[in-house]
């Protein structure tokens, strides 16, 4: 297996890929952030919502954005290997599939810690000082920021690991990023107003992974938005966790029945 | 550079038993059996979607066969002991990432292997890309890349190698050099090489035996030795009264009669001698009459039913 680890981190580090999408990931959530910093600061006149703990978990929050840019990259990593037919040599070196399949997803997880550590960086920057030029304390302790901090880190890393999982799965790169791109950012907030509506469909919805992924930052436990309950914060990272282990478990017994181009 | 262990040679050995795979409707490969012995090259050839390159990956384990089984050294790929140090594959040129380096793409499958990352720079010697070991193998020629297909097949040195018409997009000077690298590899160390393609004259120099394929078939099997013996000789014969050469010849044994574009007449089945002599019997009166061995790729076209497929 080590054999296998050190040829992903060499397949990693020799093209564009991992600093090509990081950098996508460092602008996305700066602006996102910075959004959010100028959006509210706006309304400090009223009642100073910067200075409330509710506002400032949910701008740093909004750093988890990161997450679209790590689950591509994930995607990205796996699916070339079929869309090059690298899959070739690789599956010629190691016939045994599924310890591909391991070692993708090892290093995923460790691409994902990169992009975590990369984005929670880039929100830190940007708030500390913006806070500090208003002369408003940034409440770490007080009001939990350290844990909303831990969380998006958790979720743009765990974002990799469903983004190597969805590319065992669909092994087309251009498929495998459009059908996850509209599943996060389009059919699961839908499901998400549905669920509004209806109290079974709710139940479903806490456990599908982007509402897996909000449930890790609310860290305001009481009742989300539109009265939906996710799940706590380490529920949620489980259950985003299994998404991906799911994805790359089901992607692994079709690749082994599968013909390699 | 490492040379490939001194081991039983017949764990070099490679057997097809009723191989069969169908994609829908098309049945590329139809229970075929063959045997690759081991220290030989053998030519796989077969006209465009004979099934080659699916045999191929069946054997390398690549695709799942419907039925039969393939083996190396009696053992099914995806249970080889360290199958990248036994066995080297070339199934078509564009197995790289086009945004990492030739020298790079190699180093992922040292690691991958466990093989010392020296052997990546020679293999780029050894096939002559030494010079573009840093550059970008999406830059790379048609014919840079079926060398570096075949530097990333060399790089575990296996005693077996299975390429897949390597000399696709090799110019004249690029076949040369293939067909020398290829039986210096067979020659001077041992090693079994499977090899394919659709022209024989491709692999006549290189190949010690074949194996002819036809719509998924095994048409032929054997030395190329046995095969030019195959070679049934014919004649172009011309006449003036074309009726009366028909009908002396007619009374030969076993013979052929196909009539040329240019109006002459090809007689197959019988020397230039048997027929001159029937012409002679019947007083047809001949203006040419020449024997027209079929080369080696006629008899090969012929085997696999001519370009038409
Ligand atoms: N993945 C696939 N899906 C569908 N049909 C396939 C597939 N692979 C091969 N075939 C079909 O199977 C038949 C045999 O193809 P194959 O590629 O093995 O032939 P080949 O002898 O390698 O031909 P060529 O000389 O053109 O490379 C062809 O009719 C081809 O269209
Ligand atoms: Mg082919």
């Amino acid at each position: 297996m080590s054999r296998l680890l050190r040829a992903e981190w060499r397949k990693l580090v020799t093209t564009k890929l991992w600093w090509g999408m990081l950098i996508g990931a460092v602008a996305f959530t700066a602006i996102s952030v910075f959004a959010q910093l100028a959006t509210n600061g706006l309304k400090r006149s009223q009642e100073l919502p910067l200075g409330t703990g509710i506002e400032q978990r949910a701008i740093l929050a909004s750093a988890s954005v990161g997450y679209i840019f790590s689950m591509v990259v994930g995607i990205i990593f796996m699916t070339t290997e079929f869309r090059h037919f690298t899959s070739r040599p690789t599956f010629l070196i190691e016939p045994r599939r599924g310890r591909v399949v391991v070692a993708k997803v090892i290093t995923g997880a460790g691409l994902g810690v990169l992009y975590g550590l990369v984005c929670s960086a880039v929100a830190v920057a940007l708030m500390v000082p913006w806070y500090s030029s208003k002369g408003i304390t940034l409440g770490w302790a007080s009001n939990d920021l350290y844990l909303v901090l831990l969380a998006v880190f958790g979720v743009v890393a765990i974002f990799a690991v469903v983004g190597v999982g969805i590319g065992v799965l669909i092994r087309n790169q251009i498929t495998a990023v459009i059908s996850a791109l509209v599943w996060f950012l389009l059919l699961e907030s839908l499901i998400g107003a549905l669920s509004t509506l209806w109290a079974w469909l709710a139940d479903i919805y806490k456990f599908l992974p982007a509402a897996a992924a909000s449930a890790m930052t609310q860290i305001d436990a009481a009742p989300g938005r539109g009265g939906i309950t996710l799940l706590v914060p380490w529920q949620g990272a489980i259950v985003l966790a299994a998404w991906g282990l799911v994805f790359a478990i089901a992607g692994w017994v079709t690749l082994t029945r599968r013909d390699v181009a | 550079m490492i040379t490939p262990e001194a081991t039983d040679p017949a764990a070099a050995r490679i057997v097809a038993k009723g191989l069969s795979k169908h994609f829908g409707d098309v049945r590329a490969v139809v229970d075929l059996s063959f045997t690759v012995e081991p220290g030989s090259v053998t030519g796989f050839l077969g006209p465009n979607g004979a099934g080659k390159t699916t045999t191929l990956r069946m054997i390398l384990g690549l695709a799942h066969p419907d039925s039969g089984e393939a083996t190396i050294a009696g053992r099914h790929y995806r249970d080889l002991q360290d199958p990248g140090r036994m066995v080297g594959a070339v199934l078509e040129a564009n197995s790289f990432h086009p945004g990492r380096t030739a020298r790079n793409h190699l180093r992922v499958y040292t690691a991958a292997a466990g093989l010392p990352d020296s052997r990546a720079d020679e293999v780029l010697e050894l096939v002559g890309l030494t010079p573009f070991a840093r550059k970008l193998a999406g830059g790379f020629s048609t014919g840079m890349r079926q060398r570096l297909a075949l530097a990333t097949a060399l790089l575990g040195n296996p005693r077996i190698l299975v390429l897949d018409e390597p000399a696709n997009g090799l110019d004249p000077e690029g076949i040369v050099w293939l067909r020398g690298f290829l039986r210096h590899l067979a020659d001077n160390e041992g090693r079994t090489i499977l090899v394919s393609s659709h022209v024989l004259s491709e692999v006549e120099q290189t190949v010690d035996r074949v194996v002819i394929l036809r719509k998924g078939q095994l048409v032929r099997e054997g030395t190329l030795q046995e095969l030019r013996s195959q070679q049934s000789g014919s004649c172009i014969v011309r006449a003036p009264d074309e009726a009366a050469l028909r009908a002396a010849v007619a009374s030969l044994p076993n013979i052929t009669i196909a009539k040329e574009s240019d109006g002459s007449l090809r007689v197959g089945g019988a020397t230039g001698a048997e027929i001159g002599h029937a012409a002679w019997v019947a007083h047809v009166e001949i203006h040419q009459l020449s024997d027209d061995q079929a080369s080696l790729e006629g008899v090969f076209l012929a085997l696999t039913g001519g370009t038409t497929e």
